[in-house]
This record gives structure tokens, C-alpha cells and sequence, in this order.
């Protein structure tokens, strides 16, 4: 059965427990880091933090709106990145839990490619293998029957993993919940990805690709990236 | 458990448990192809049970607070009307699950088929209350074969009793429906939309034996005895499985098995849990400790 | 706490100041929002919009050091529209207590200052007394002197125009929290105040909190169920450590210091054991003496002795009016007064305040012992930057000290639950516990004495110390034992039992208890209730989450302090639903009673606030160092020259060391016209010696920040990550400008008045995050505790040409 998380954005205090707790299980280094004027650190996703919380804060009716976006892989039902791929066995998705995984084989890849094809931005290059990288839904932990660490990490109850039903029916409940005193609250894409964003605000004000407006954007990349992909593949192998 | 009370879909999960868990445990493969395909039938014939029949008991809250489970003075409905039937589809199961017993659950579905075994004392046989003997089958085959079918009708009862309960404060070892030990048990985190801060222990729930209701029980404390004291209890668990432990306690040399889903995805069927268990349960035996009540695969029992 | 944490979900308005409590003390705010679930108002007065103004109903910024103006104009809003709970306050607050002739407050001074000495003579606050000893009262609360005329006269100054001009909150806000709040001013409403160190860290710190609870007292919110004034202490066991006397001027279970002007025994009780003349008073503070005798007998055991005053000869006593506190002791060392020292899980060296002149005191020492997880700018100041290692003598050990999960122990939580905390893992390498460390060290050194001797040896010799550090053998003698087979009443103990309760402690030295507050707590029945973690309660106890049988309270047990406030002459509670105690078929029920003794109804009643001499809350407090009652006074360092309540302009008692290095500026100093406000991070833990050497926290929060408002960035031409440098007279610390919309200027007297904010947990010894901010701050202290004003000082910033700390 296919898994989906929701990601309460109401609920989450931006603690950073999902992207400290993401780098621990991965053993993944941490990163030498500046402060630039914001607590979003680091700036952005790297091959090292796959998980972000990005801050962002508004002045609305002079009051002060801040908002908390646990950034991520969407896990996408239909992967633009996956129909951008042009090297075999490189971007799969599990069948079972829909987990779009990246394999070392993503080495091969034009980096440039998958990640333009992402409406979210998400991928990112280790510069030492070349890989390329981004959540991969915990498929270990989840294929042992144990929540991704994000989820598992998460005290304020912003973070939620289970059944694509159930996650959907929870969205419905928390959106109804939220949207009296929120009535811009919105699900992100809930159709077509399996990591479903709760925002009570427009999602442009939490981060630039918190969603993927439609049908334009997306489809134009989805398109572009199925139409070049065998191109790619077949110039790749006449360089052998 | 989540449920979803459909007959086919709840047998189908807990086959796919079973496969699950016998993957992860080749030793335990046999019993798996064993049991597996028993407790999917027993959670078929749940699904289709009656439940209780007409108006649910009344609950005297300062009685039941006091420590008197609902059905104390009354006991389950009769399930024995359900019983033959109930052969014809698990009896069969039973027979190629356990080839050595085959011969014995034959001569039992023929003697309750042909009029030879009044289901009343089948019913009777399970809660082991009357001497109960059946020509060709022994003592031990007819309480095992006899509480798996009386289990199904009696777990859907349960399940609509707990519900008078629920918000009722209940802090001891027992089954609050029906008085039952416990024989297996499982932390469970729960979701509280009022909260700022989830906890993340979870809470224990106890598993009846008998009912298979669950219950809240404080995590420091000893199910039989009460002992609250950190240094007589602890937990036992075999390497490599960090999820599964067992609750003992030094004061009375009881224990309980405990499955930690606090991080699972999906809350596996207790019994299949339970079963996956065993090399743990008997580590613990040898260790000189005795669970508060057991499964039908525990030694002994 | 007078409350504890569960009980904040029992509010019908939350007042939360001077905290940031959903970062800081995340699980009370967890009740906090249990509270808004149900309705009450949450409130958040902070200079700073943080992860709690986010959760709150509203948030008020207000200018730092303002809070009593603030809370002065709540008070006039209360009395001016009477949401006073009457009966309340005539009867269980000094309200109708008669102030003698003596007392006056003129031009923001009280009677009986000393200009010189910058001290009260606080006889002149005496309350006029019978002919029977007992303070007289008006109960109609008309007489010119009664406190409540003082009160409403003294406060009658506090109008909106002035405190909005004063703090820099608009009326609008200023009149929709009072409204908001006052509104539990009815019986069966509550309010709760949560505050932290936003409240304490000032110059008027104590009397930020009294007045606090003079508003609580007016409205009839101490005692109740969902009220109470409520400190939020901190994992670093802040509850804990105070009860055990961790401050100098205090032994364990809040008994003075012994200072010299008592020099045996019987000066000390007769100075320290008040009277009251009241047959309806407990004065229960008239029990001093038996705790101080039983403190005695646990240190010094057999050898004390009523011929030595049970050891009080032996004990070491400060000067009268003398000053040991952090701000003074480091001015000690700076002027080459201390030798050497020990230092245990704190790193001043980078939290105490003008930390240029801590850092430069520690050069003096011959030698340093410091006790920590890991080098911090403390242990390694004799190496910090622009300094020579070879320039310094101080001989510097640093013993490894075991993290919190490595050791047995108890905590004290806000609310004074005692909890054990069990070990979880075994100290690694040679860390050990810290009472293990200094239990070792003391055997050794009395080895020492008994080989060599020694000048006055007795104190180190005769001590009942034990041969090893064992956290249930600490935890008993806490609790203490019978020092012989003693009879009271018709019960009969055996020597070596445990002290069943504080009642049973005794003057004879038949008693030994380490801290009467904590007496009770290890039962010889029950034994150690900080163990205790059974949920069970009665009805009437869960239907305000009372919990009395998890862990142990002090005092006896009781959950809500001063709880005989929550119910009316019969015994009745004025809030039947949110029952504390009730008088029922003859007995309380409920909480554990502020003493057994019948309803006031009954005539052998007492007073409810039991640990007043008098049995009667204190409107007007005649106490404190700096006043019976609270008044504006500016910071040390403010960005005015004048304000509206008086020519007064600073706290005229407040402790101020003196010394080439401590420097102030000047009022509304042209040079520093910014206000400073230093707090904590969530990221890193209190100085961050621990936290900055975890890497994932380091990567998530890398360097010293200073948050401002774009429109004091524009001013300054600062963009938002520019490295600044904010200077004040003592030092100056460079860091990043985070320009946020979270803070905001605010119009004082007429005029925009910036703030800036710097989180102070970056040191030097974690390369390139920045150095301390204490740097900047004063060795300003409240008169009371001096306790550092970290909250509120004057800087200036300017963008930074060259960088080198970050």
C-alpha cells in the first residue's frame, strides 16, 4: 500500500529536531555554517542535509506572521525527476511505499537535468561522487516497519507517516480544523505528491517551491524532461 | 489494532504479518506456516461474529473502579450456537496446520457434526470448567482446539463491552471486561491534538488472553503484583531485536512480553507479534520467571 | 512556583512576562495551551516577537525594564474599576492593615533612605500595632493609612498616557491586556502569571515580581487552582539548587546567613524567629529554630552539642550588609582578595555580567578548579584571545565531570516536585559525579587535617561526613534522621529513624534534617517519594490534574501553596468547580492543606498566608530592601534622561560595583542610544560550553547574532547578515545582524526608542562563532539578590570595517 506523510506546518515550531534527527540516522557530516541574518541554517538543502526547516516571516495587518516549512522530497506519485532520468536503474520508485529512491547510478545523471526537472528543487550533488541526492522516505527504516527518523523525531505532532488513505483523511480533518481561523489554508498538491504540506497561509510565504502550481510549470518540465530523456540516453551511449 | 472489520481484509493482514515476520525469523518459519494461516481464520470468523446480542451490560463506575470488571457477575453470552458452524471452517485450518494432531480434530468436527458433542460442553471444555472427554481425542487437543473456536465470538463481544469503559479509570493487571491476565503487551504512542509537546514512551496497553481486550497500564509497574519499584523491574530482550522486550519483575518472578511500536508504521497483530516472540518468552522462562498467562504455542500452557 | 506545571491547563488567563516560555520551558507551555483550548487568553508581554508571542492570543512588545510601569497601570485599572475580588483582599491580604506615621513615599523615595549608605531604614514602614501587639486594621478599608489607600494613592500615578510613554506600548494594547487580564478577578475565576529570568534580571528584579503578585493578591489569584505566580526554572535544576542554598546569603531551606553580629547561636534564633501576638496567625517561620538545630545536627552530627551551639560556633560568617554574590565576589577576586577557588558546572567566564573584568580577575588567582563535560572559556581563560599564557600564574585543574545521564540524583521542577532521575549510563573515562568529586576531595583534605592539623580545624574535622558519595544516603540525610529514641506526643522513634515530616523536626538536636523543606520526602514506610510516579488521584484531584501521588512536593506534599486562599471562612471553595481543598464531615480534602487547622469560621482556624508573620498576604510589603510596595525606576543604563513617576531615575538601593573597569553610561547617553536585551537560544543550552560542542547544534545555529528592526538597520545602513559591531561602555562583541521584523521600535516619552536583542551562548573556545556577549553588560545588581541587570543596558552598533572573532 502506498505510504504518504503530512507535514503540519501549524504544528511545527521549527525546533529542527526532523533536521538534526535526519543527518544522525544518515551519519550524514555536519556542515561549516555562517550565520546569515536568518535561524534557516543551513541556507539551503545540501548533499549533507536532505531535511530543512526554511523560516520565513511576514508582516500581515501589523501583525507578525512566522512561518516554519520542514522542506523535503515529496516522494511525487508520478516522479518529474524520475521521466527526466536518461540512465537506467539511477531514479526507481518502490512499489510498495512509493519512495522515489536515488541509486549510486545517479552519478551518471546531468545533475542539471534532474534537478531542473524538480518543481520543488530538491536534488542536490555530492561534488565528491557525483551523486546525486535527496530523502529517500527512510526506505530502510520504512521497510522494516518503522517510521521515517523525521517522523519519529517530531514532538510537536507536525510530522505524520502512515497510509496514503489515512494521511489523507487526517489532511482533510487538520485542513477543516485550521481553516477557521486560517481560512487561506490550503493542502500542497495533495493529488499528486506523497509528502502533503498543511499551510494556513499562501504557500509562496513559507518558500519559493512550497508547491507546484499547475498545470503550467509542471507539465512543462514533465514534458521537456520525457521529450529530451532519450536523447540523452542515446548520445550517453554512443559515448559509451 | 487498527481494524477494519472486513473479514477478508483483516485474514489477509495478518497472513501477510506472518509472511512478514517469518522472513525476519527463518527459525520460526514453520510455526509462522503453522499458526498464520489459524489466527487468519479466527480473525475471519471474528469479523462475521454476532457480538453481544440485544442490550449491553450496564457499568456501576464506583464498582468498576473499585476493581470489579464489567462481566463479573454475568460472564459472555453463550457462544456455543455459533460453535458448529464455526468447526466445519476452522477445525479443517487446524488439521493442516498441526498434521500430528489431525487425526483428533477430525474425530472432533465428526462427533460435533454428528450430535456425539453438545456444543455447550465444547464452551464448557474451553474455559476448562467440567471434565469434557471426546472418544479419540485427548485432554490437551480439546482445550486447545476448543478455546481458538470460542475466542473469535468472544473477542466480538468484548470489543462492544470495552467501548462502556474507555473513559472509565481502570489501573490494574486484569482484564477490565472480563477479568482476563494479560499475555501479551504493547506501547503504543498516542496523538492528542491539545498537545504542545508529544510524549514519546507511549502508552503500555495490556492484551487480554482470554477477550483479547486492550488496556492502559502504568509502564513502571508489575501487572500482577503492583510493584512500582524501578530497581526490581526490568526488561530482557534478545540481540538484534531492539523492539521486543519483556516486562519482568523481580518482586512476584512474573513477566509480560512487550512490543514497543512507538516508531512502527503499522501496529502488527498481537498474536502474530506475540508469536514472533517466542525465543524471547523462553529466555525468560529459563531465566526462572512465568508470564501471567500464554499463548497456545507456549510451552506448558 | 506557587502552582506547578499540570495546574497552568486550570487558567482562564495566562499573563506570561519576562518568559519565553514555548522555547524555553517548552512542557509548560504545553498547558498553556490546554488553557487557550479552553478559552483563557494567553498573553505574551516581550520586547522580542518569539515562538510564544507566535502561540500567544496577542503579543505586546514592551521597552525592557518597564515592567512595573506596566503592571503599576494594571494595578490602578483594577482598583480604578473595582475588579478587586473584595472579600479576598480584606480578609486574606494586609489591605486593611494600618501603616505607621512614619511612612511616607515622596519624589519616588520611601521614608527612612539613607543617601549615604543608599539604604532604608525600614522601621519607618512599620505597620501601627495594638496596645496587643497586633498591627491594626480598617476592614472597611477606609482609613487613610490602611494599605489599600496607600496602595491606590501610590498607584494612582500610573495613568495610561504615562506608562504607554514609558514603556512604548500603545494604550490600545496597554488597556487590552489589563482588560483581558483583570477579568479574573472574580471568585471563581483564575489568572496565572509565568515569568522567568525577563523578570528577575533587572535592577527592580524582585520588585518586578512583587508587584506581580500584588496583582495576583488584588484579583484573588494565589492559592486557587489555574493561578499562582509562577517561575519558570530550568534544567539546570535552578528550583533544586535554590532550596539548597546555592546563593550566599541563604543556608539550605531558606534560613539567613550567619553574619557576624551573631556571634553564637542564641543571637542568630532570636534575630531570626519572628513574633506575632495574633492567636490566628501560624507565623510559621516561628519554627526557625528547630530546622536551624536540625541543620546543625546533620553536619556536624554527635559533635554538636548545645556547648557549641550545635556546631553554629564553627560555621563561617559573612560581614553584616557584606556582598559575596557573583557580581562581588568577582570584584573581590579582581582586586587580588581571593586566591583560588573552585567552580563547578558554570562558566562565568563567559555568563557573568562585564565578562572583560570576570575574565581579568581570574589572572589573579594562584590556582582554579573547574569541574565540567567540556573546556569552556572558564577552564581555558588563561588562554583566550589577545592574551599570553605566559602571563599567567593561575595554576588551572580541570576535573572531568559526569554529564546528567551518567549520575543517580533528584531534580527540583518549577512547580517543587522532587524527582529522582536514575543513571542511564556509566560516566565515561574518569568523570564523575560532582558530589562525588567533592565528597573525595573533603576526605582527602580531612586526611590532611587529622595528619597535619591545622588553623580552626573543628569545622573541617567534625563534620558527619560520609566516606563515599551515595545520591539515597544524600537523599536521607535531606530528610533526616532521629539523633536518639525520642517521644513526641504519644508516638515513640528510634534513633536512626527517618523524620516523618517537618513538624516532628526539633530544637533539642534530637532532629537531624539537611533541609526542613525537604523533610517527608523519604518515608520509612514509603520510602524515597521522589521515586514515586503513581497517577492515581481522586476525583476532586483530577478535576484540577492535582497528581499528588507522583513524585513529592515540598512542602509536606502540598501541590498549591497557600491553598487555605481558595476557600471561604467555611472552608467552602470559591471556585467549586477547580476545588483545591475543601472542609468536608470535619477534615480537608483535596490538596494537602496549608496546615490541619478548621475553616477561620470555626474560630480555631488560622490565617491562610502562614508563612507571613502577620498570617496576611503582603499588599504592602515592608521587607524589602527598596520599598514596600513597587515603583518605576529606569535601568542602570537607560535611554532616558527623566521619566514621568518621579525624579528618582534608578533604583536608589540597586548594588553597583565600582572599579576602573566598571563603567556606565551615562542617561540617555548620546553614545549608546540603543537598548540591549540578552536571552537564551533554543539551540544551544544556557552558555552553550555543552551544546556548541555538538555539531548538528552548531551547524543549525553557527555564530553570535544580533536581531533589530529594518527601520534601526536603515538608520544604521545595516543589511541583513552584515557583520555589526555593538559596542557598549565596557566592551564591544561582533555579530551578525539578523534584521527581523520581530523586533520593533518602540515611541518612548515621545520618541522612537530602538532595542536590539543578542542571544548569549557563543564563546571563544568554539572557533570563529563569536565571543560573549557579556561583555557588554553591567555589574548592576537588584538590592535584594543582585542578581545582574542582563536585560537591560545601552549600546550602540555600527557596521563592522573588520571581523575577527567570527
Amino acid at each position: 500500500m502506498p505510504k504518504a506523510f503530512l507535514i503540519d506546518t501549524t504544528r511545527c515550531t521549527a525546533c529542527r529536531g526532523c533536521q538534526v534527527a535526519c543527518k544522525e540516522w544518515k551519519n550524514l557530516p555536519a556542515v561549516p555554517t555562517k550565520q546569515t541574518g536568518t535561524h534557516q541554517n543551513p541556507p539551503d538543502l545540501n548533499p549533507f542535509n536532505l531535511k530543512l526547516v526554511r523560516f520565513s516571516e511576514h508582516m500581515v495587518d501589523n501583525k507578525v506572521a512566522w512561518y516554519f516549512f520542514p522542506d523535503q522530497c515529496r516522494h511525487c506519485l508520478e516522479a518529474p525527476c524520475k521521466q527526466a532520468s536518461s540512465v537506467e536503474g539511477a531514479i526507481i520508485q518502490d512499489a510498495a511505499t512509493g519512495a522515489v529512491i536515488y541509486t549510486e547510478k545517479t552519478a551518471q545523471e546531468d545533475f542539471d537535468v534532474i534537478r531542473g526537472a524538480c518543481p520543488y528543487d530538491i536534488p542536490r550533488q555530492n561534488p565528491q561522487t557525483k551523486q546525486i541526492v535527496k530523502c529517500d522516505m527512510c526506505i530502510d527504516r520504512v521497510k522494516a516497519n518503522l517510521l521515517p527518523m523525521c517522523v519519529k523525531t517530531c514532538a510537536m505532532g507536525a510530522m505524520n507517516f502512515g497510509e496514503r488513505a489515512d494521511m489523507l483523511k487526517l489532511a482533510a480533518e487538520r485542513l477543516a480544523v485550521v481553516k477557521k481561523t486560517a481560512p487561506k489554508a490550503r493542502l500542497l498538491n495533495p493529488d499528486d505528491v506523497a509528502v502533503i504540506f498543511l499551510v494556513a497561509d499562501e504557500p509562496k510565504k513559507y518558500h519559493e517551491f512550497a508547491v507546484a502550481e499547475g498545470p503550467g510549470a509542471m507539465t512543462r518540465k514533465q514534458v521537456l524532461a520525457g521529450a529530451f530523456a532519450p536523447f540523452r540516453r542515446l548520445a550517453r551511449a554512443m559515448q559509451g | 489494532m487498527q481494524d477494519s472489520g472486513q473479514p477478508a481484509v483483516e485474514a489477509q493482514r495478518i497472513l501477510d504479518e506472518a509472511a512478514r515476520y517469518a522472513d525476519q525469523t527463518p527459525a520460526l518459519e514453520s510455526l509462522f506456516a503453522a499458526f498464520g494461516p489459524v489466527l487468519a481464520e479466527r480473525a475471519r470468523l471474528r469479523a462475521e461474529a454476532p457480538g453481544w446480542r440485544g442490550e449491553l451490560p450496564t457499568v456501576d463506575a464506583e464498582r468498576f473502579s473499585q476493581g470489579v470488571f464489567v462481566l463479573a457477575d454475568s460472564g459472555f453470552q453463550d457462544v456455543s450456537p455459533e460453535l458448529p458452524a464455526a468447526a466445519v471452517r476452522l477445525l479443517p485450518v487446524m488439521e493442516r496446520a498441526f498434521p500430528a494432531l489431525a487425526e483428533e480434530l477430525a474425530a472432533l468436527g465428526r462427533a460435533l457434526a454428528e450430535g456425539g458433542l453438545e456444543p455447550e460442553l465444547l464452551t464448557r471444555a474451553a474455559f476448562s470448567e467440567a471434565p469434557v472427554s471426546v472418544p479419540g481425542v485427548s485432554r490437551d487437543t480439546l482445550r486447545f482446539a476448543a478455546s481458538e473456536l470460542v475466542k473469535p465470538f468472544i473477542e466480538r463481544q468484548a470489543r462492544d463491552i470495552i467501548g462502556l469503559v474507555t473513559e472509565l479509570p481502570w489501573r490494574r493487571g486484569m482484564c477490565p471486561v472480563c477479568g482476563g491476565a494479560p499475555n501479551f503487551s504493547l506501547l503504543r504512542k498516542v496523538r492528542d491534538e491539545s498537545e504542545f509537546i508529544q510524549a514519546h514512551g507511549g502508552q503500555r496497553l495490556m492484551h487480554c488472553s482470554v477477550c483479547s481486550s486492550q488496556w492502559r497500564c502504568k509502564r513502571v509497574s508489575c501487572p500482577a503484583c503492583g510493584n512500582e519499584n524501578p530497581e526490581e523491574l526490568f526488561n530482557l530482550r534478545v540481540e538484534g531485536r531492539p523492539f521486543e522486550r519483556a516486562d519482568i519483575c523481580r518482586a512476584c518472578k512474573t513477566y509480560v512480553l512487550c512490543l514497543d511500536t512507538v516508531e512502527f508504521v503499522d501496529i502488527p497483530d498481537a498474536d502474530v507479534a506475540a508469536l514472533a516472540m517466542l525465543p524471547l518468552d523462553l529466555l525468560v522462562r529459563k531465566e526462572g520467571y512465568a508470564p501471567l498467562a500464554g499463548h497456545p504455542w507456549s510451552p506448558g500452557i | 512556583m506557587t502552582n506547578h506545571y499540570t495546574d497552568i491547563g486550570n487558567a482562564d488567563a495566562v499573563l506570561i512576562m519576562g518568559s519565553n516560555a514555548a522555547e524555553h520551558h517548552p512542557i509548560s507551555f504545553k498547558w498553556v495551551l490546554r488553557a487557550k483550548d479552553k478559552g483563557a487568553p494567553v498573553i505574551h508581554v516581550d520586547p522580542k516577537f518569539s515562538r510564544t508571542s507566535a502561540r500567544s492570543t496577542f503579543h505586546v512588545p514592551l521597552r525592557s525594564g518597564t515592567d512595573i510601569a506596566f503592571m503599576g497601570g494594571m494595578v490602578k485599572y483594577i482598583l480604578d474599576n473595582n475588579l478587586y475580588f473584595k472579600e479576598y483582599v480584606a480578609e486574606y491580604t494586609n489591605a486593611a492593615f494600618i501603616v505607621g506615621e512614619k511612612y511616607s513615599f515622596k519624589d519616588g523615595l520611601f521614608a527612612g533612605f539613607d543617601a549615604a549608605k543608599k539604604k532604608y531604614d525600614k522601621s519607618a514602614w512599620a505597620f501601627e500595632k495594638g496596645e496587643d501587639g497586633i498591627p491594626k486594621r480598617d476592614p472597611s478599608l477606609k482609613n487613610p493609612r490602611c494599605v489599600f489607600q496607600l496602595l491606590k494613592q501610590h498607584y494612582s500615578r500610573y495613568n495610561l498616557d504615562k506608562v504607554s510613554s514609558t514603556t512604548g506600548v500603545s494604550k490600545d494594547d496597554l488597556l487590552k491586556v489589563y482588560k483581558a487580564y483583570s477579568a479574573t478577578g472574580k471568585p471563581d475565576k483564575a489568572g496565572t502569571v509565568m515569568y522567568a529570568l525577563g523578570w528577575t534580571q533587572h535592577s527592580v528584579g524582585v520588585q518586578n515580581i512583587r508587584l506581580s503578585a500584588i496583582i495576583q493578591l488584588l484579583l484573588g489569584n494565589i492559592g486557587v487552582a489555574g493561578g499562582g505566580i509562577n517561575a519558570l526554572r530550568g534544567e539546570p535544576n535552578v528550583q533544586g539548587s535554590t532550596d539548597h542554598c546555592i546563593l550566599y546569603h541563604i543556608l539550605p531551606g531558606y534560613l539567613p546567613m550567619p553574619h557576624a553580629g551573631w556571634a553564637k547561636l542564641e543571637d542568630y534564633q532570636q534575630a531570626n524567629t519572628p513574633v506575632s501576638k495574633d492567636p490566628l496567625s501560624a507565623n510559621w517561620w516561628q519554627n526557625r529554630p528547630k530546622y536551624v538545630v536540625s541543620l546543625l545536627k546533620a553536619w556536624f552530627g554527635d559533635a554538636a552539642t548545645p556547648d557549641n551551639g550545635f556546631g553554629y560556633d564553627w560555621l563561617p560568617k559573612i560581614e553584616p550588609g557584606g556582598d559575596y554574590s557573583y557580581i562581588f565576589l568577582f570584584d573581590r577576586m579582581y582586586k587580588g582578595l581571593i586566591k583560588g577557588g573552585f567552580i563547578f558546572g558554570t562558566n562565568p567566564a563567559q555568563s557573568a555580567p562585564n565578562t572583560h573584568k570576570v575574565r581579568k580577575a581570574m589572572d589573579k588567582l594562584d590556582w582554579l578548579v573547574v569541574g565540567e563535560l567540556h573546556h569552556t572559556e572558564t577552564s581555558d581563560f588563561w588562554h583566550r584571545p589577545g592574551v599570553d599564557p605566559k602571563d599567567i600564574k593561575t595554576e588551572v585543574f580541570l576535573l572531568p565531570s559526569a554529564q546528567r545521564g551518567e549520575k543517580d540524583g533528584t531534580i527540583s521542577n518549577s512547580g517543587r516536585w522532587h524527582m529522582w532521575h536514575y543513571k542511564a549510563v556509566e560516566p565515561i573515562g574518569q568523570c564523575k559525579p560532582m558530589g562525588g568529586a567533592v565528597v573525595e576531595i573533603m576526605n582527602a583534605v580531612r586526611k590532611l587535617y587529622k595528619a597535619e592539623g591545622g588553623t580552626f580545624a573543628e569545622p573541617v574535622l567534625k563534620l558527619d561526613w560520609p566516606a563515599v558519595y551515595d545520591p539515597e544516603d544524600m537523599a536521607k540525610r535531606i530528610n533526616g534522621f532521629f539523633t536518639r529514641d525520642t517521644k513526641i506526643g504519644d508516638k515513640e522513634y528510634k534513633k536512626g529513624q527517618l523524620v516523618p515530616g517537618f513538624p516532628n523536626l526539633q530544637v533539642d538536636g534530637s532532629t537531624s534534617s539537611l533541609n526542613w523543606l525537604y523533610c517527608g520526602g523519604y518515608s520509612e514506610t514509603e520510602g524515597n517519594l521522589a521515586k514515586r510516579r503513581d497517577l492515581t488521584q481522586t476525583p476532586m484531584q483530577a478535576a484540577i490534574n492535582l497528581y499528588p501521588k507522583f513524585s513529592w512536593a515540598w512542602p509536606v506534599n502540598r501541590r498549591i501553596l497557600y491553598n487555605r486562599a481558595s476557600v471561604d471562612k467555611n472552608g467552602q471553595p470559591y471556585n467549586p468547580a477547580k476545588a483545591v481543598i475543601v472542609w468536608q464531615d470535619e477534615k480537608w480534602v483535596g490538596d494537602v492543606p496549608d496546615g490541619g487547622w478548621p475553616p477561620l469560621a470555626t474560630g480555631k482556624g488560622k490565617y491562610p498566608f502562614i508563612m507571613q508573620t502577620e498570617g496576611h498576604a503582603q499588599l504592602f510589603g515592608p521587607g524589602r530592601e527598596d520599598g514596600p510596595m513597587p515603583e518605576h525606576y529606569e535601568p542602570a543604563e537607560t535611554p532616558v534622561k527623566t521619566h514621568a513617576f518621579s525624579k528618582q531615575l534608578n533604583n536608589p538601593c540597586m548594588k553597583v560595583a565600582e572599579s576602573d573597569m566598571d563603567v556606565l553610561a551615562a542617561p540617555a547617553d548620546p553614545r549608546f542610544p540603543i537598548v540591549l536585551t540578552t536571552y537564551c537560544m533554543t539551540e544551544h543550552w544556557c552558555g552553550g560550553g555543552e551544546t556548541r560542542n555538538t555539531p548538528p547544534l552548531l551547524e543549525a545555529e553557527p555564530q553570535q547574532y544580533v536581531e533589530m528592526s529594518p527601520q534601526l538597520a536603515k538608520e544604521k545602513g545595516i543589511k541583513n547578515g552584515d557583520v555589526v559591531i555593538v559596542e557598549s561602555a565596557r566592551g564591544k562583541v561582533e555579530a551578525v545582524a539578523m534584521v527581523t521584523i520581530r523586533m520593533r521600535p518602540l515611541l518612548v516619552q515621545g520618541k522612537i526608542v530602538h532595542e536590539i536583542g543578542m542571544p548569549f551562548c557563543f564563546g571563544w573556545t568554539t572557533p570563529k562563532c563569536g565571543d560573549a556577549v557579556n561583555r557588554l553588560t553591567p555589574s548592576v545588581g537588584d538590592p535584594n539578590t543582585t542578581i545582574p541587570e542582563y536585560k537591560a543596558s545601552l549600546v550602540n552598533i555600527r557596521k563592522a570595517d573588520k571581523v575577527t572573532e567570527l
